[in-house]
């Protein structure tokens, strides 16, 4: 290893693979390399430490456009991983300082890995998000009221729409995300994208991810397509992304 | 053959951010990152647009059909024009 050199850690991989098709790492003056280590094989590439010290990293990760150059090669090197086979993906900034700091690392935590890298064989995670697109709708609109009472009525009515029109939406967001997880292996739920993500006229009702058989990637795909279609009088849309590194299920649970 | 990977360049920024900076397997390594201050980061990064120029990147253009935010839009001053109409209807003496 170089001097001032660390090395910056993407994530595990089963001790045979044959190794990355050589992308550039984050720090694009260095190729990706693997340290196979007790039958695993963690995807690395050289950093300079002095930017990517600890003092140097918080900076980077203040700047949007530097984080989302690290966070972009990050996902597209395990990306490319994936093609090889299940890789458990390591939350960015994991940097060691030498190769022999990895393979302690391996050694340490061979069963849990091990472990993480059994559930994934075969999968992959998709992601599905729905919009409510337009907002509730308010009541009917139509005639001026004629009076104050009129008035107040009508505002009651369009309340009351709105309410029934919120529970409808949350029924099919539920209807929706029950679908998606019979045909998933795992599903996680996240927070909705805050509003000023997606606008005004659009909400985000559901962020989710499945781990879905690499075999049932296709069918799962029909699904959501499917779904879509069926949703679009609830003012629903769909959105699937994938396949990702199984960041949402990167931990081993119990069988 | 690997099984083809469709291209996902274009995938958000911010699904990319909520999965590398809050998902995740966590291991130790030789440099320590205050993983707290990270989720503090994330937690701005969900609230915040940088800038508009980031937004666009990401897709994001509501501003662009916000009636309040867009003067070209006649939308909202239609929407004055009504409630103009509307105050000067009730204003108006009773008979």
């Amino acid at each position: 290893m170089t001097e001032g050199l660390g090395l910056w850690a993407y994530g595990v991989l089963d001790g045979d693979v044959v190794g990355p098709s050589t992308p550039l790492g984050v720090d694009p003056a260095h190729e990706v390399e693997l340290i196979r280590h007790v039958g695993l094989a963690v995807i690395v590439s050289p950093v300079p430490l002095d930017d990517f010290g600890e003092r140097s990293l918080h900076e980077s990760l203040e700047d949007l456009d530097r984080l989302e150059i690290l966070a972009r090669v990050h996902n597209e090197v395990l990306r490319e991983a994936l093609r090889q086979g299940a890789v458990v993906p390591f939350r960015i900034c994991t940097i060691f300082e030498s190769a022999a700091g990895v393979k302690e690392m391996l050694a340490r935590q061979r069963s849990r890995l091990t472990a993480a890298l059994e559930r994934l064989q075969g999968r992959a995670e998709w992601g599905v998000k729905a919009y409510a697109v337009g907002g509730a709708s308010h009541g009917a609109g139509g005639s001026e009221p004629a009076s104050g009472t009129d008035y107040l009525r009508q505002k009651l009515a369009d309340r009351n729409a709105v309410v029934m029109t919120q529970q409808a939406l949350d029924t099919a967001v539920e209807t929706l995300h029950a679908r998606l997880r019979e045909r998933a292996a795992d599903a996680v739920l996240n927070p909705p994208h805050h509003r000023e993500l997606s606008g005004p006229t659009k909400e985000m009702v559901l962020n989710a991810a499945y781990l879905v058989a690499d075999v049932d990637a296709d069918g799962f795909g029909a699904l959501v397509a499917d779904l879509a279609r069926r949703h679009r009088s609830d003012g629903l849309e769909l959105e699937l992304t994938g396949p990702w590194p199984a960041y949402n299920f990167s931990e081993p649970v119990e069988p | 053959m690997p099984a083809p990977v469709p291209a996902t360049s274009a995938d958000s920024l911010a699904d990319i951010l909520e999965r590398v900076l809050d998902k995740g397997i966590v291991i130790a390594g030789d440099i320590q990152i205050n993983l707290l201050d990270i989720e503090l980061l994330t937690i701005k990064l969900r609230l915040i647009v940088a800038s508009i120029d980031k937004a666009k990147e990401m897709g994001i253009d509501w501003w662009e059909t916000d009636p309040a935010l867009n003067s070209d839009s006649g939308a909202l001053a239609r929407e004055n024009q009504r409630l103009r109409e509307r105050l000067n209807s009730l204003e108006a003496p009773r008979d």
